[in-house]
């Protein structure tokens, strides 16, 4: 299972989350909000979206159904499932101790 | 986490397959799309767009493995992969195919006979309601509590009376007190003897059975000292003997001459398992059902013989059951010392008590076909080893390519699955033919014999050993093939050679083969030999044309109450029984076709003999304890000469002897050798000691011994006496061997065919007893033997079936090796190498193999076959006859399966040879 080298392992699934927390989206939107939410400052090679977000869907955090995109088309809608909902609070708040304790370790080192 | 989640997708991935991979792409198109819209609307050209958006988008193969991946659906992918190339595979090498399909199925076939065995005896629970519940209640002696007997009357009143953990116990008595004549007065029917169980009113509950009409014994029915005269008859009686008249309940029929009235059939599926104490040769089969009839006497006895049977309180187990039955035998052991001095008991499950003779043999049975299954899988891996010989190059680039080592050991076992499930198929079809001849060459009362079926249970565990099996037969290939695969092979240029090392292994795997091969034919030597041993038994009597019947009369007719002596009933023997024996004699004496006729107190062959205490006028007293004795003997003039038994030294009972005359005695050879090592018994006095008048016999004689059964491990001392001249009075239950007699008849010719004379002629005597189990005495010997046969003939066939397939992977091994060494034996030949060269480097390397395998089997028999001791006449379990005799059938064996590989290593052409480099 690669991970885009940019990206810490656990990352993409996170921002997925988030990106998806703000409401149902195609994959291709899921990426726009990521590059939106992140200002462009993590990219990913857009095509290890799909299998993260598989992956997700297999775990039971993501939805899936069929609709129309804004510019009419058919294209797969992904949604968090409640269980998504939990994992998303979850990872959050591990994920600020780890980027707390690491600031304040790298901080720390600068002194 | 989501396991359900996980599931659902993965299985809408096996099953929507195509759905599924449509989307993926649907998806994959949509976001390339959209991104080279807004790249043209960013201002690209839409070539140049969708070509960024391509390359932004990375490789559409490899994501969508992934997204396969994040599936779950790429294992699937695999195993149909591997799977469909291993079905390619056997396509391609039919040998291959055909060699393991008969290997496994031979293996799986025997695996699977035996578990249906063991299945339908020891797994299906018993037709009775819930009757995993059930329970059986022995008395054992306390030091050993696995020699189990039945237990007194005062001790199932007592545990029944205290025990809360069972909802009810209930007892029968399985001996002989429901043995019946059914008299002929009322329907004009012959005698008929009737094989009847005493129930205590509360088994039917216990066991949870109705009768079809009618209904069971109530309390009142069976109080102590107070029968009423009624029966429950069984549906096969209420058919035979009365038509399934409907209004057979209420009807009176008599038993024993007593008139007795009928309240109830048994449902025609009844069966109570064989009392495993009651004599070998009596059948699972009951007439009729009667009450316990218990006297006071045999409360106050100490006496066994009711099988105690209980009904365990929802949720408690067998184990507590058992502490709670201790915690009152304890107690009654303390508060009552006459009547349960060192009482210690034993509570077994129903079905383990029930087929308890049954579980050792299908046990080491099950281990036999476990070695052959091993032996098979071996097989398949030898043969799998060759054949991974020459895909060595591509597992090495399948490495190469980061197949991690666990993929490349699925895939094997994948690949194999095709063979082995080929193997199972086989092996049922295999199986259920043996089942078919089982069930026609097991005994009758083999357990259950006719409801052996292949169930769900049975397909459940073929299944499990198809697994078993090719993970057994392919880990080991496909370990060897991943193990280093790296660089060697590629290096070697696609050349199909095996290491050293690898060639070993597989000889190793032979060698193991061998060793187990051996191990069965030795088991199943070891029994042959003692089987034969036991057929050629000098049996000291002659049973051809010997045709044997009971002929017993009732209590009523043989005893009156005289008593009590030592704590048991004392009863005077009534002159009408032996008056009626001899009235048969001189009858049937008349009958022509019939040349001699006798009579003793035992079934010649059939193993029942009473033992007696004695002691010998003018020789020291016994010790208390050592106690001596010999089997007690009362025969009718003729007897030795209708037997066929030689009078060794003295002189023949003869008219002299009458109830008035002196006492004689004869004895046999064991008992003169025993106890009159120096000195001539003719003329010595012998006294019993169980009745209060004893008087003194007087040995007039002495034959030859003759076996109480071939199965007898050793030959008893025996006293044979005239029945005339037997006590007045006798003690205890041993009234019974004075109410009948066996009748030994030598005829002319076919014995069987002067049943109905027999039976006639003995009507007319006494036409209100029967003539009970008549038959030949060859029969009763057969019978002994039965089971003894069975497992001997199954144990051969496995140890067959391994041998051949051991001498398959020998000649695998062989052959691969004169394969491998072509060019070896050819530069061997063009160096002027003779044929004695070429033979000697081939069979050298199989000697090697035979050797050690037949050693390794031999070490492993000698540690095994103490197992089958029990099973065991007239050898030992290390006879070194049956040692040598495999072993050197197994050398030939060996030896046999290299011809064909040596007649090929001499044909090697040496230009051919060489060339084929």
């Amino acid at each position: 299972m690669t991970e885009n080298a940019d990206l810490l392992p656990g990352t993409l699934d996170l921002l997925i989350l988030k990106a998806l927390s703000l409401g149902n989206e195609h994959g291709y939107g899921v990426l726009l909000r990521i590059q939106r939410i992140t200002g462009g400052a993590l990219t990913v090679e857009q095509g290890a979206l799909y299998p993260a977000l598989y992956r997700l869907e297999h775990r039971g955090l993501l939805e899936t159904e069929w609709g129309t995109s804004d510019n009419n088309r058919r294209a797969k809608f992904y949604g968090l499932t409640s269980a998504g909902r939990r994992q998303l609070k979850q990872e959050t708040q591990r994920w600020s101790r780890i980027a707390l304790a690491m600031s304040t370790a790298l901080g720390t080192q600068e002194v | 986490m989501m396991p359900a989640a996980r599931t659902w997708s993965f299985i809408q991935g096996l099953f929507r397959r195509n759905a599924v991979e449509t989307g993926m792409s649907e998806e994959i198109r949509f976001h390339i799309e959209s991104r080279a819209q807004d790249l043209v609307a960013q201002g690209a050209s839409p070539e140049d767009a969708l070509r960024r958006a391509r390359i932004e988008f990375g490789s559409t193969e490899k994501y969508r493995e992934e997204m396969r991946v994040a599936r779950g659906l790429r294992l699937f992918d695999e195993l149909r992969a591997d799977l469909v190339s291993g079905i390619r595979g056997l396509r391609r090498s039919p040998t291959f195919a055909v060699v393991s399909t008969i290997s496994l199925a031979l293996g799986i076939g025997a695996n699977t006979l035996i578990f249906s065995i063991i299945n339908s005896t020891l797994l299906k629970p018993m037709g009775y309601r819930d009757s995993s519940r059930l329970a059986v209640i022995w008395t054992t002696p306390s030091q050993n509590r696995q020699q189990i007997s039945t237990s007194s009357v005062s001790t199932y009143f007592g545990l029944r009376d205290q025990t809360r953990l069972f909802e009810s116990l209930g007892a029968f008595n399985g001996g002989g007190c429901g043995i019946r004549t059914l008299g002929s007065d009322r329907d004009g029917g012959p005698a008929e003897r009737l094989f009847g169980q005493c129930f205590s009113p509360s088994l039917f509950d216990v066991l949870g059975v109705r009768p079809e009409i009618g209904r069971a014994f109530t309390d009142s029915e069976d109080q102590v000292g107070n029968v009423a005269p009624v029966v429950l008859i069984s549906h096969g009686l209420w058919m035979r003997r009365f038509g399934g008249d409907p209004q057979i309940v209420g009807k009176q029929i008599d038993l024993n001459q007593i008139p007795t009235t009928v309240i109830g059939v048994m449902p025609a599926n009844f069966e109570l398992f064989k009392d495993p104490n009651a004599e070998a040769t009596r059948t699972p089969i009951i007439d009729c059902i009667l009450p316990l009839e218990l006297t006071p006497t045999q409360v106050q006895s100490k006496v066994g013989g009711l099988t105690i049977v209980g009904r365990l309180k929802p949720g408690f187990s067998l184990r507590q059951g058992q502490t709670e039955i201790d915690t009152i035998a304890a107690r009654l052991a303390a508060s009552d010392k006459e009547r349960h001095d060192g009482l210690s008991t034993r509570v077994d499950a129903l079905q383990a008590a029930a087929y308890r003779d049954y579980r050792t043999p299908l046990i080491l049975l099950e281990a036999a076909v476990a070695f052959v299954l091993l032996i098979s899988c071996a097989n398949v891996a030898g043969l799998l080893l060759s054949r991974t010989a020459a895909r060595r190059g591509e597992v090495a680039l399948r490495c190469a390519l980061g197949a991690g080592r666990v993929r490349i050991v699925r895939q094997f076992v994948t690949e194999n699955l095709p063979v082995a499930i080929m193997g199972g198929v086989a092996g049922v079809i295999l199986s259920a033919a043996g089942l078919r001849v089982f069930q026609l060459i097991a005994p009758r009362d083999f357990p259950r014999v006719d409801q052996i079926t292949m169930d769900g249970r049975v397909l459940a565990f073929v299944a499990c050993i198809v697994l078993v099996s090719s993970v057994i037969s392919s880990a080991i290939p496909a370990l060897q093939a991943s193990k280093g695969a790296l660089v060697d092979p590629l290096k070697e240029s696609g050349r199909a050679t095996w290491g050293r090392g690898r060639m070993r292994f597989r000889r190793g795997l032979v060698m193991g083969q061998m060793a187990l091969a051996v191990v069965l034919l030795i088991c199943s030597g070891l029994m042959v030999h003692s089987f034969i041993r036991v057929v050629q038994t000098d049996l000291g009597a002659d049973p051809k044309n010997l045709l044997t019947f009971e002929f017993r009369l009732t209590m009523a007719e043989t005893v009156t109450p005289a008593g009590r002596y030592r704590g048991l009933g004392l009863w005077n023997i009534s002159p009408l029984p032996a008056r009626r024996f001899e009235q048969v004699l001189e009858r049937l004496k008349g009958v022509p076709g019939i040349r001699g006729v006798a009579a003793a107190n035992f079934t010649p062959f059939r193993g029942d003999a009473v033992k007696l205490p004695f002691v010998v006028e003018g020789h020291p007293a016994p010790a208390e304890a050592q106690q001596q004795t010999a089997n007690y003997l009362a025969i009718t003039r003729g007897f030795f000469d209708v037997m066929k038994i030689p009078l060794l030294r003295g002189r023949d009972f003869d008219e002299r002897d009458t109830a008035d005359s002196t006492h004689v005695m004869m004895i046999n050879e064991t008992m003169a050798r025993q106890f009159f090592p120096n000195e001539d018994p003719i003329g010595r006095h012998v006294t019993m000691d169980f009745v209060p008048d004893e008087r003194p016999w007087e040995i007039v004689g002495v034959v030859r011994d003759t076996v109480t059964s071939p199965l007898q491990r050793e030959q008893l001392p025996a006293m044979y006496v005239p029945h005339l001249q037997q006590p007045a009075k006798f003690t205890g239950p041993l009234w019974y061997i004075r109410s009948g007699m066996y009748f030994v008849v030598r005829t002319t010719s076919d014995p069987m065919r002067m049943s109905s004379a027999i039976k006639e002629a003995v009507a007319e005597v006494d036409r209100n007893t029967a003539v009970a189990d008549l038959r030949t005495a060859g029969e009763t010997i057969d019978n002994q033997l039965r089971n003894l046969q069975l497992y001997t003939l199954l144990l051969t066939i496995f140890g067959m079936v391994a041998t051949i397939l051991a001498a398959i992977g020998m000649y695998g091994v062989m052959a691969y090796s004169v394969g491998e060494r072509t060019k070896e034996i050819g530069i061997r030949v063009a160096l002027g190498g003779r044929t004695y060269d070429i033979l000697f480097m081939v069979f050298r390397q199989a000697a090697v193999v035979i050797g050690i395998g037949v050693a390794a089997g031999l070490l492993g028999s000698l540690t095994v076959t103490g197992l089958i001791r029990t099973w065991l006449f007239g050898i030992t379990e290390t006879d070194p006859a049956t040692y040598v005799f495999i072993s050197v059938f197994l050398l030939v064996v060996g030896a046999a399966a290299c011809l064909v590989p040596a007649r090929r290593a001499l044909s090697v052409d040496p230009t051919i040879a060489l060339k084929y480099e």
